[in-house]
């Protein structure tokens, strides 16, 4: 038998364990990238013991690769049948398996509409319609529309650009266009019908209430001092004081006597809007020793000052001490920051991250809304240092 | 006799290239003008330097601080590092041997193309703490001075060296023959001669300095007060601009082009100022 390329009964042998709509439907999803097995069972209608079944077969046969990733473990193609992700297809030697995509949905994506092999002598290209897969979460099934576009806060952008990129993976005739510009400017684009979507770092006001919101993510801010600052937990007054520039000195919070640097946010970024808020102080009288841009250059002024007191993203506080930054959160109301506090809210400082759309979303807008609000995008929002939000899904492990 | 096709191909090219660098420039102003204006209109020229503070959320748009910050900062910068950078332009081509004044060079040239955020990075983790232990809060104009002179250095001892270069060596034969010193050759014969050119270089040098954006971003603390407190922070307008273009809506986004404009207006008056000095008489 002559084979163009690779060992002809390999591929004999894969072909016969593709051969399986589980199966198919899995290794659909990681073209678009590595999974965690949790999010496969969401997303796959079988059971868990079963789904690892076919896992462990597709691993034998050397179509997936498995590596553990923290609590769970993560699959991904292996590397010898791996394609760049817009080709959707997979090689496995003696032919390509593409996975082209249906033109109307199918319910369930294990359940394959149509296989419709296409000779072409020994080497055979099967291409297959399966369908996409539904996400539990703020939306559900969408309507076919291509194009969608995001504007909004830069807080949250870079974090909506990952989740689009798996989003357009896993559906290729999507293209997701996101573009920067402040939380404002997200609301005016989507008021105005400039674009589908609006990113913003804050909770919606009363007067934009027309506008529908689903949280993707919930970010947290903490005062930071240096880690040799022994200053306990300040309080409300206190906070506001330093930052009004009626307190100059640590002796004022109980700390030892020296002046205090105070690191403050420049004006329109939200962090400032959130920690003015919060403090009941106004935006003309704050009185800052140092002004910074974004939460690294404060965190790295902190940890280079002894007297320096500043508020910065507890995502980003956190990695920086976890990587060895010697900065300290304060406490709150008594809770100790972290991401989990943030995430359930006993931490008071936070604030949602948010997709807006004028009423509600339809098409890929909602498609794209439901999957950043789904577990898919956990791994990605933990990634950018956010807290995914409570979602109460059913325990999946 | 008609010229030969390949230099009128050249005229052509080359006037193409200059009408495309002139239009450039233009068109830049042009759109920094344009962006300004709804600012300009509806706040008014004046208030830019009249109004009680920076707070363009709060509508506050006094920008005069900031101003007096860039120049302070790049004036600084410039008379702390134009004496060295021009002894180090001597050094390499009057006093030095050959071999040496190639070494010398090599190093200054390297040190120009490190990336304004490395030297950045280093004042604000080294620099700034450093500060911070003579007198608080560390983050000052003094370090925007120190962080700045490092980065013009190398820029202002090239260009004085290279036009120190270009004066003849036939001078300096003569002056030799004269029986003048070396000492005295430099200050009578070369540096006379190579006026234009030194002068030149440390223009050039100070417009870097006003235009540094990301370095003097880390190292200057950025609050918006005036430049009175050599350890106090202070805001230029180049840090004005990036560290708030980003989250800029309406009215505060068109300030900062203001803040632009007004940037390069003041160094097209340096520039202009530089050509005046320059086209003095150098020789008699």
């Amino acid at each position: 038998m002559a084979t163009p390329k690779g060992s002809g009964s390999d591929c004999a042998g894969r072909l016969k364990v593709l051969a399986d709509p589980t199966r198919l439907a899995a290794v659909e999803m990681l073209m678009a990238g590595p999974r965690r097995v949790a999010e496969l069972h969401a997303a796959l209608d079988v059971d868990q013991s079963l789904l690892s079944h076919h896992l462990a077969v597709l691993r034998e046969h050397g179509l997936v690769e498995a590596e553990r990733a923290g609590k769970g473990v993560l699959y991904r193609l292996a590397a010898a049948v791996r394609l760049p992700p817009q080709a959707a297809a997979i090689d496995l030697g003696c032919c390509r398996l593409s996975f082209a995509a249906p033109p109307a949905r199918a319910p369930v994506a294990a359940r394959p509409r149509r296989a419709r092999p296409r000779g072409r002598g020994a080497a055979g290209l099967l291409a297959l319609a399966a369908g996409l897969l539904p996400v539990p979460g703020c939306g559900g099934e969408a309507a076919a529309r291509t194009r969608l576009s995001v504007t909004g806060s830069s807080t949250v952008a870079p974090l909506v650009a990952e989740i689009a990129r798996r989003f357009e993976a896993l559906h290729p005739e999507a293209r997701i266009d996101v573009q920067t510009g402040g939380s404002g400017r997200g609301i005016a684009d989507v008021r105005s019908g400039v674009a589908d979507l609006g990113m913003v770092s804050r909770a919606l006001r009363p007067d934009e209430s027309e506008l529908a919101a689903c949280t993707i993510a919930w970010d947290g801010i903490a005062l930071i001092v240096h880690a040799t600052n022994p200053v306990a937990e300040p309080t409300r007054a206190q906070v506001a004081a330093v930052y009004r520039g009626e307190a100059r000195d640590w002796s004022r919070l109980g700390a030892p006597a020296g002046p205090i640097t105070v690191v403050s946010k420049a004006e329109g970024r939200s962090t400032l809007e959130l920690f003015l808020d919060h403090f009941g102080l106004a935006a003309g009288a704050i009185r800052a020793d140092i002004v910074i841009g974004d939460n690294a250059q404060g965190i790295k002024i902190v940890a280079g000052n002894p007297r320096a007191i500043g508020y910065v993203s507890i995502g980003a506080a956190a990695v920086e001490i976890a990587h060895g930054a010697p900065i300290r959160m304060l406490p709150f109301d008594g809770v100790d920051p972290s991401l989990a506090a943030v995430r359930d809210a006993t931490f008071p400082i936070r604030r949602p991250l948010v997709l807006v759309s004028r009423g509600a979303p339809e098409g890929v807008a909602r498609s794209f809304v439901a999957f950043a609000a789904s577990e898919a995008a956990d791994d990605l929002i933990e990634a950018q240092s956010f807290a995914p939000p409570d979602r109460r899904a059913p325990a999946t492990r | 006799m008609r010229p030969r096709l390949a230099d009128r191909l050249l005229g052509a090219g080359t006037a193409a290239a200059a009408a495309a660098a002139a239009a450039i420039v233009l068109l830049i102003a042009a759109f920094v003008l344009g962006e300004s204006l709804p600012a300009l209109r509806e706040i008014g020229a004046a208030r830019f330097f009249t109004d009680g503070g920076w707070h363009p959320t709060a509508d506050g748009f006094n920008l005069a601080p900031m101003l007096l910050a860039s120049l302070a900062v790049a004036v600084g910068a410039t008379l702390l590092a134009a004496p060295v950078a021009l002894l180090v332009a001597l050094f390499c081509a009057a006093c030095a041997p050959e071999w040496i004044a190639n070494v010398v060079r090599r190093v200054v040239e390297l040190l120009a193309s490190i990336p304004s955020v490395v030297v950045g990075f280093f004042g604000l983790v080294a620099l700034v703490p450093l500060i911070a232990r003579l007198r608080p809060p560390g983050a000052s104009l003094l370090a925007g001075v120190l962080v700045l002179a490092l980065m013009i250095l190398p820029t202002i001892a090239l260009l004085a060296e290279a036009s120190l270069r270009a004066v003849p060596r036939a001078q300096w034969v003569a002056a030799a023959a004269l029986g003048i010193g070396r000492c005295g050759a430099l200050r009578r014969v070369v540096i006379p001669g190579a006026r234009r050119g030194l002068l030149g270089a440390i223009f050039l040098g100070l417009a870097r300095a006003l235009g540094e954006t990301m370095a003097v971003l880390m190292v200057c603390g950025n609050d918006v007060r005036w430049p009175t407190d050599l350890f106090g922070p202070v805001r230029p307008l180049t840090a004005n601009i990036a560290l708030e273009m980003a989250y800029a809506l309406g009215r505060h986004r068109s300030a900062l082009f203001v803040s632009g404009l007004l940037l390069m207006a003041a160094v097209t008056v340096l520039v202009a100022a530089s050509h005046a000095r320059a086209a003095e008489p150098s020789r008699a």
